[in-house]
């Protein structure tokens, strides 16, 4: 691990449902991997403060940020899409254009389930490039890892080396909560966040 | 200590009764050395290190957990089947003969206890 208190942070703004988790638990490593603090709404839940306030906190403060519009679609049970990652993206978007020179710095990376599902669900993003990662962890990997290498001050580790540290963390973790004495479905973002940092600060010394 | 409820996710579905782990029990998990049964086989393992040792015999198995966390001073963590931990052994007691551990003596102690008089209440039925 690099610096800590200097790592830059980076916003992820994905669904937080159950089938979501291992793309999610992917991105964070991939993230806190090439040198960037991953960071989410999860992270302040139950700070006293209310959601959107800190949703707009976050998104002033980190320069980057990924957004996942792959969950766009339409509930079995409701038949409505849900809008919250559009809607962050749209947040910061709009920071990036009225902002001040901080936050026209902004940059993102919006990921889709196939090719071109953003164009046809919001045809406002064409041109904006998103990335298909197919449900995909190691796609999804990838693109984080490809992204971030415009950003990272250093070399990054290539997207195989990634995956592979990225499956042996997935091992070593019930190992690592049968010690906590915690299940797998308790393991909250900041829990997952300083795991994955702990163990790639431990990885670089073994 | 008052439980206070978190929900995660947008839809609360997850509720966790618990605070976020500390920085200090995160590596206590991380800094382990763990020994694992694996059926007729007891596998041995670093955690974050990519290499993993097999063996027949619990004591090696033991032994060479011990060889792997000296230096570092980890602790090392014996699961049984599925999971279960057995026992924690600190760097502390790496001194004492492999044998003093394990599955095995680890039931004598648990006998032992429960065979204690003082715990027996003869008021409870035994079932």
């Amino acid at each position: 691990m690099r610096g800590d208190s200097k790592r830059e942070r980076v916003f992820i703004n994905c669904p937080f449902d159950p089938k979501y988790r291992p793309l999610f638990e992917a991105i964070v490593f991939a993230v806190a991997h090439c040198g960037f603090e991953p960071s989410s709404a999860l992270e302040a839940a139950g700070s006293g403060t209310a959601r959107l306030d800190r949703l707009f906190k976050l998104i002033a403060e980190c320069r980057l940020s990924i957004h996942d519009l792959s969950r766009v679609k339409l509930d079995a049970r409701t038949r409505l899409p849900r809008f919250n990652m559009p809607w962050e993206l749209g947040v910061c978007m709009g920071a990036r254009q009225f902002g001040d020179r901080r936050q026209k710095k902004k940059d993102f990376l919006i990921l889709e389930h196939s090719p071109g599902d953003c164009a046809i669900s919001c045809s406002d993003l064409s041109g904006v490039d998103p990335q298909a990662h197919g449900n995909n962890t190691n796609r999804a990997i990838q693109h984080v890892r490809t992204w971030l290498s415009r950003h990272s001050k250093h070399s990054l580790a290539g997207p195989e080396a990634i995956k592979a540290d990225y499956e042996s963390f997935q091992s070593d973790l019930p190992d690592m909560l049968d010690t906590l004495r915690i299940k797998r479905n308790e393991v909250n973002f900041m829990d997952l966040r300083r795991s994955v940092e702990r163990w790639l600060a431990e990885r670089s010394v073994v | 200590m008052s439980k206070v409820l978190v929900k995660s996710g947008t839809n609360g579905s997850q509720v966790r009764p618990r605070a976020a782990l500390s920085v200090e029990e995160i590596d206590r998990a991380v800094r382990t050395v763990r020994v694992k049964n694996r059926g007729k086989r007891w596998s041995v393992k670093r955690i974050a290190a990519p290499k993993t040792w097999s063996f027949q015999n619990f004591d090696r198995a033991l032994a060479k957990a011990i060889e792997l966390a000296t230096p570092d001073k980890l602790n090392v963590v014996v699961h049984e089947k599925r999971g279960q931990i057995t026992e924690v052994i600190s760097p502390r007691e790496f001194s004492r003969p492999v044998t003093e551990f394990g599955p095995k003596k680890i039931m004598s102690r648990f006998q032992t206890v429960r065979n204690r008089p003082s715990q027996v209440s003869a008021t409870t039925p035994s079932n």
